[in-house]
Order: structure tokens, then C-alpha cells, then sequence
């Protein structure tokens, strides 16, 4: 396993999964949060990265 | 016809949520943080603590896993320091590997960075948990 962006989206998974089990109770809201904090890690990670693209080091 | 009232429902007072002892508490705490989701599973909170214990369980697999390494409690400065403190919050998922020796840790690695990353926020979350046992145990969230 040697991919950066699946490595991140795992990375990601399971860290949603914690902090949505801690922040929220109830199926529901947990649910819709790790949604919401897995796409805001995945997608930001990705916008993080093109920004990143033109530096030189 | 009916007439709704236009006052809010009562707030869920933290009173009404069932607290346990100072030892209990104590040892729900400790037990957190020597084992992720055992504080939540000596409650009852059988989800949490399974979900907890899978979750940082991987993350700390993965880090050692990936090459990643563990830094040692020789505080041989600050930032050392710092990420031995973050790595060993994740209790004996990481005591047991670095007294096996693991995680020695490979720079050159393809995915040394991102394995540290897994050991260090492992430890992080774990702290977190931790937190919630308290919050649990002294009635202050369900």
C-alpha cells in the first residue's frame, strides 16, 4: 500500500470515525457527520495538495 | 383550535445524566488510556469502545506497519519530546511494539512520513477518548 492519496483517504476514515463517535450520539447525526468530516478531509487534502504544486521544494 | 406554546423545550440538564464514582471514574480514565475504548467499555458504551479500540488499533498498525517510527522516552529535546508524548498516548499500542523493538523507523522509506503521521494521531485521538470517558463518567454527556 503504497499509494499517498489512498493512504490518506484511510488515514481519513478512521479519524472521522472517532472524532464523529465523540462529538455526536445517535446513528444519525454520527453518521452525517463522518460524512461530512471525511469529504472536508479528503476534498481540502486534495485542494491543499494543487496549491502546494508550484513550490519548488 | 390549538395553540402552540412558544417556549422552548426544557434543556437537557447534565444533572439528569447518570454519573459514576470517583474511582470508577479513576479507573475508566486509566484504563483508556492504557488500552483504547477499555474506559468506555468498563461503562457499558459497547459501540464507542469497540469503534475506539478498531480505530487507533489500525492507525498504530498501519504506522508501524508503513515503516513508521516510535519515538523513544529518552526526552532528548523538545520536539522529540512532543512526538513521543503524541505516539505514547495510544497506551500499549505503542509500549508493546517499542518493547519488541518495532518501529525502528526507515527515513528513506516511501511512506515513513505518512506512517508517522498514523502513530502520532493515534496517540492524539486516544487522548481525546480519554476525555470523553471522563465527560461520560462524571454525567456530563450521554
Amino acid at each position: 500500500m503504497k499509494n499517498h492519496f489512498v493512504l490518506m483517504v484511510v488515514f481519513s476514515v478512521l479519524t472521522s470515525l472517532v472524532i464523529a463517535f465523540i462529538a455526536k450520539n445517535g446513528r444519525r447525526e454520527r453518521t452525517r457527520y463522518f460524512f461530512i468530516l471525511l469529504g472536508a478531509f479528503v476534498l481540502l487534502s486534495v485542494v491543499a495538495g494543487w496549491l502546494m504544486y508550484p513550490f519548488p521544494f | 383550535m390549538e395553540t402552540q406554546s412558544l417556549q422552548d423545550p426544557a434543556p437537557e440538564s447534565p444533572a439528569a445524566l447518570p454519573s459514576v464514582g470517583g474511582a470508577k471514574t479513576l479507573a475508566a480514565c486509566v484504563g483508556g488510556a492504557l488500552v483504547p475504548g477499555m474506559g468506555h467499555a468498563l461503562l457499558g458504551k459497547w459501540d464507542r469502545a469497540a469503534v475506539f479500540f478498531c480505530s487507533i488499533g489500525l492507525m498504530a498498525a498501519a504506522g508501524i506497519g508503513l515503516d513508521g517510527r516510535l519515538w523513544s522516552p529518552d526526552f532528548d529535546g523538545i520536539v522529540a519530546t512532543l512526538k513521543f508524548a503524541a505516539e505514547a498516548g495510544a497506551g500499549l499500542f505503542y509500549w508493546i511494539p517499542w518493547l519488541q523493538g518495532a518501529g525502528i523507523g526507515d527515513p528513506t522509506s516511501y511512506t515513513y512520513d505518512y506512517a508517522n503521521v498514523f502513530l502520532y494521531v493515534a496517540g492524539l485521538l486516544n487522548m481525546l477518548v480519554i476525555v470523553d470517558v471522563f465527560d461520560i463518567a462524571r454525567g456530563r454527556k450521554p
